[in-house]
């Protein structure tokens, strides 16, 4: 090995252990912070599963969000090359950070709607709309910047989220209809369209090598 | 697919994202490229090679035979 390559391997481990401690400790002070904020004893299962969808998405776009205000920091925390890709990326970044934002406070909210509760129904299910509203927006703005890479790994994205999504909800409502398992509720579903799509996005990237150190 | 994507980048001395830049695609397609993640367009395969002076068999390595060749 030449010392060039050797010294790019350590330089592309020591990066990846500060993603890792980075994201781990965001998602630690985030997990902490909403359980300060919220007692889980009193949410039902399906509340918890939702509203940690919702913190993933929340805190993906804040990290990224991060990164694109402080780029010399970001490029140390974010999976680009140097600060340079950052800025040919910073269209793409902004929209991708605000949409995740929005999602991942909307689905928190929703799982803590309730009657008589701090976020009341109505306000639960408009920040959802608004989040789809916001993601339709920035999807339709962004979409002529995508290069065929993108557009082959959003594809992929919703194939896969199709296929799975579909899967389980096949299976578990034919189960529920003889009666062999409880019907899924609706906040299930919201858990699994939304866990799915983040899942399958990850898939699709990793897939792709983008979730490679670089 | 396999490439040599990489050997004709180094041989102009371009960084990937000057290589980028010059096919209007983002780095990570051509890091996604050059490390065989991702198998490109047939029109992208081709502006690679117009942009070395190649022939796209010489950047993206098929070894797929057909039957008369793999029989003899």
């Amino acid at each position: 090995m030449t010392n060039v390559s050797a010294e790019n391997k350590a330089l592309k481990t020591r990066k990846l252990i500060v993603q890792m401690v980075s994201g781990g400790l965001v998602g630690g002070i985030g997990s902490y912070a909403a359980m300060s904020l919220i007692d889980p004893k009193t949410m039902s299962v399906d509340q918890v599963i939702v509203g940690g969808i919702g913190l993933i998405y929340l805190l993906m776009g804040l990290f990224v969000g991060f990164g694109l205000l402080a780029p010399k920091l970001g490029s140390k925390i974010l999976n680009v090359e140097d600060v340079e890709e950052i800025h040919e990326q910073r269209r793409m970044l902004t929209g991708s950070s605000i949409a995740m934002a929005t999602i991942g406070a909307a689905l928190a909210a929703l799982a803590l709607a309730a009657p008589g509760a701090t976020v009341s129904p109505l306000a639960g299910f408009g920040g959802i709309v608004a989040a789809l509203a916001v993601s339709v927006v920035i999807t339709a703005r962004d979409w002529k910047y995508y290069d065929e890479m993108m557009w082959q790994l959003s594809r992929d994205a919703g194939n896969l989220a199709f296929c799975a999504i579909g899967t389980v909800l096949m299976l578990w409502g034919s189960a529920a209809a003889v009666g062999l398992a409880a019907a899924p509720t609706p906040l299930a579903l919201v858990a699994l369209v939304a866990g799915g799509m983040l899942l399958a996005i990850f898939v699709s990237a990793t897939r792709a090598g983008l979730m490679m150190p670089r | 697919m396999e490439n040599r994507l990489k050997t004709y980048r180094d041989g102009v001395g371009w960084s990937q994202g000057e290589l980028a830049r010059r096919l209007g695609v983002s780095r990570q397609t051509i890091n996604a490229v050059e490390t065989n993640k991702y198998d490109p367009s047939l029109p992208l395969a081709l502006r690679m090679a117009k942009l070395f002076a190649c022939q796209v068999p010489d950047l993206f390595i098929d070894h797929w035979e057909t039957e008369e060749n793999s029989n003899d």
